[in-house]
């Protein structure tokens, strides 16, 4: 039993009112709608959680955790994920050297999966939150849907990046075998951890309403 | 002028946009999307309370299964190596990485764990117990739990290392991997179904029942 497919109904929307201009808000949490015209309803009256018409300084905080993101991207990639002491001597592996090892060994779907996991996936989620915030910045009107839904994709893909720091905890555990063979983590594992949860806050911290601010100005 | 406020369930805000759209009902299997954003607003699925209580304490069950098996064995010249989840994370911990090693505790062990506690918390509250105890909190963890409990990227990151390790030893897949596939089946399974919409439909519907029939639960 996983996710029912459903049909999808467009509901009605009230032209040019949004919950900003009405003193309408759904809450974050519990999708309960309140009314802000109440000045001290600063939290929601079912579940408790704080109320913003906009997350508090949402751009500020997203930039934040894109700019740290974005500095350790370069650490992430260049320094070892782990090092592998064999007989035959000691190997230090990269990201790329390890989807690189998989092309040759593996096979190339899964060499695929990999760098599009653990090299593409961070590095569009690195622009793709730059461009968001920029446009946001700027307050522009160009494609909001489009911004949107991309801002969708990056919130749904960004998680899959973890899978190397996975592989690299799976392999050093298994393969200590003393003088024969073992695995250890490189700082590149780190480095990289620490991108995909800073890029994974930035996405969070960013308010997908003020996409369409400039639409309602309009 | 400020359109006059009209009781609230009849409107929904788009979370996404901020679109103030009309709270339609929808058929069963069918799901309202905001006209300017389509983002999902509101799904009306079939599930029931006692679905979601059974699809939780599957969960539990495989996730307790996940955590005591080991995942893996790896055979290397009469030596037998296997790893479980925490230990896994454990000789991350031991080679000095501390910070990667809690980082994988806490994404594949404890916020699964939270989750599926919390799951089984707010339904065991709905359909046991007293609706009227506060479910907000309990809610509010389960949606901020949510990206940070990513058992089916570990699965992914197992796949990976299984092949990567074929070259070199006899592998055996241990119980904990059928858990961890079934696991992500399951959660999955509830996480489409604990909605918080349909939390307060349950939680309402529980209330209205215990009033019709005058019983009260201790």
């Amino acid at each position: 039993m996983s996710e029912q497919e459903y049909r999808h109904i467009p509901a009605t929307g009230l032209a040019g009112q949004t919950g900003a201009s009405a003193g309408l808000i759904t809450c974050d949490i519990c999708e309960a709608l309140c009314c802000t015209h109440d000045e001290a309803a600063t939290h929601c009256p079912v579940c408790g959680a704080s109320l913003h018409l906009r997350h508090k300084d949402s751009l500020t905080k997203s930039l934040a955790y894109l700019v740290a993101a974005a500095i350790l991207y370069i650490p992430a990639n260049l320094l070892p994920v782990m090092q592998t002491n064999t007989i035959f001597g000691t190997q230090d592996d990269t990201i790329m050297s390890g989807v690189l090892v998989l092309l040759y060994t593996g096979s190339w779907p899964l060499a695929l999966l990999v760098f599009f996991a653990s090299i593409v996936v961070p590095l569009l989620k690195l622009f793709s939150i730059s461009l968001l915030l920029y446009t946001c910045w700027k307050k522009s009107a160009w494609n909001p849907l489009q911004r949107t839904q991309l801002f969708r994709m990056v919130e749904a893909v960004g998680r899959w990046s973890m899978l190397d720091v996975y592989v690299v905890t799976v392999l050093v555990a298994l393969v200590q075998f003393k003088s024969l063979a073992a695995v250890h983590p490189g700082g590149g594992a780190l480095a990289f951890g620490a991108v995909v949860v800073l890029t994974m806050l930035s996405a969070q911290s960013f308010d997908s309403r003020l996409i369409w601010v400039a639409k309602t100005h309009e | 002028m400020k359109p006059a406020i009209k009781p609230a369930h009849q409107f929904i805000v788009c979370h996404e946009c901020d679109l103030v759209c009309a709270d339609v009902p929808v058929a069963t299997g069918e799901a309202a999307s905001c006209p300017r954003c389509r983002a999902i607003l509101y799904r009306n699925g079939t599930a029931s309370i006692d679905v979601a209580l059974a699809l939780a304490i599957t969960s539990v069950i495989l996730l307790l299964l996940l955590n005591s098996f080991p995942l893996l064995s790896l055979k290397v010249q009469q030596v037998t190596r296997d790893t479980t989840l925490f230990h896994a994370a454990l000789a991350m911990w031991d080679d000095g990485m501390h910070i990667l090693s809690l980082l994988v505790i806490i994404t594949t062990m404890l916020a699964p764990a939270l989750q599926i506690s919390v799951a089984v918390y707010l339904l065991y509250v709905i359909r046991f117990g007293d609706a009227r105890l506060a479910l907000g909190a309990p809610l509010r963890a389960l949606q901020t739990l949510r990206p940070w409990s990513m058992v089916e990227i570990f699965m992914l990151g197992l796949l990976v290392s299984l092949v990567k390790l074929q070259h070199m030893a006899d592998i055996v897949i241990g119980p904990a991997l059928w858990s961890c596939a079934s696991l992500i089946f399951f959660t999955a399974a509830l996480t489409s179904v604990l909605t918080p919409r349909n939390i307060w439909l349950w939680a309402h519907a529980a209330k209205a029942s215990k009033a019709a029939t005058g019983v009260s639960h201790v």
